[in-house]
């Protein structure tokens, strides 16, 4: 629904608002355009790199993932098949259940970070994605 | 194509705040992410708007973070009825009294002249908004121009 005073201040407001775009503003001097240049100059190389290690930090994560799994997988083959009683049985089986452990706890220390949220630190704080 | 777009870019950030508080470093990160992400033309108009929506989002970032809607200029502002004659010639701060959205609006509508497509798109708010939105702030701008004893001295 339409203001019944609207007409009349649209002349007023437009002639108050163009005096008010005359005035002076309180600035100090503007930002360096090219400082402004340099870093976004900055910015897109820091994005190009991030493009570049995007695969390469996904296929660490992949590497982690499968190592983790492998080595569970071990050792609940080893508890499934008697446990201390194949230990006792030849030094090889003890090996391989310490090697699973020793990989299970490697990949739990590799993964422990990147799963509490570890980020690359950006360049410039102030800059957040455009979304 | 910055010295073309800088100085009405400023004076929006500038009025639309309502002061001059962060205004820098929101103009100077609305260049960053234009630059970052650059239109592959070299229209200015189409610059133009580009930066002026860039500009918009970091300016609504920038009240949702503040939690109000408000400046820190507005509440130093002193009352109406306390402002001697100097503070009533102060346009600015008159301005200022106004809320951020309704300053948004009613700058890009009067100020840079921009169709209600390119507000809404400016100002992230619908298009069938617009209108409404904007006679809202033209009333608010008048009553307050009333009060100030400035309505009328514009229309000559």
């Amino acid at each position: 629904m339409r203001n019944d005073h609207d007409d009349n201040h649209v002349a007023e407001v437009a002639a108050w608002m163009e005096r008010l775009a005359t005035e002076p503003l309180p600035l100090q001097a503007p930002p360096d355009p090219g400082l402004i240049w340099l870093k976004a100059q900055m910015l897109r190389r820091w994005d190009a790199h991030r493009q570049t290690t995007a695969s390469i930090d996904l296929g660490e994560s992949v590497q982690v993932g499968v190592g983790a799994a492998g080595s569970l997988l071990l050792l609940l083959l080893f508890m499934w098949r008697g446990g201390a009683a194949f230990i006792s049985s030849g030094p090889s089986l003890a090996i391989g259940m310490a090697i699973s452990l020793v990989l299970l706890a490697s990949a739990v220390i590799v993964a422990f970070p990147a799963a509490t949220g570890r980020q690359p630190q950006h360049p410039s704080p102030r800059i957040r994605s455009e979304s | 194509m910055y010295g073309q777009t800088a100085g009405p870019l400023r004076a929006y950030v500038v009025r639309t705040l309502g002061g001059i508080a962060h205004a820098d470093d929101i103009v100077q990160e609305t260049y960053l992410r234009a630059l970052r992400r650059p239109l592959e033309t070299a229209d200015l108009r189409e610059w133009r708007a580009y930066l002026f929506r860039i500009a918009g989002n970091l300016l609504t970032d920038h009240w949702r973070t503040r939690g109000r809607e408000a400046s820190v200029d507005d509440a130093a502002e002193p009352s109406v009825r306390d402002r001697d004659a100097t503070l009533r010639l102060d346009l600015g701060r008159i301005f200022a009294r106004l809320r951020p959205r309704d300053r948004q609006l009613l700058w890009l509508a009067y100020v840079e002249r921009a169709n209600h497509g390119e507000i809404a798109a400016a100002a992230g708010v619908r298009v069938q908004s617009v209108k409404v939105l904007l006679s809202r702030a033209r009333n608010r701008l008048a009553r307050l121009l009333r009060d100030t004893g400035q309505y009328g001295v514009g229309v000559r």
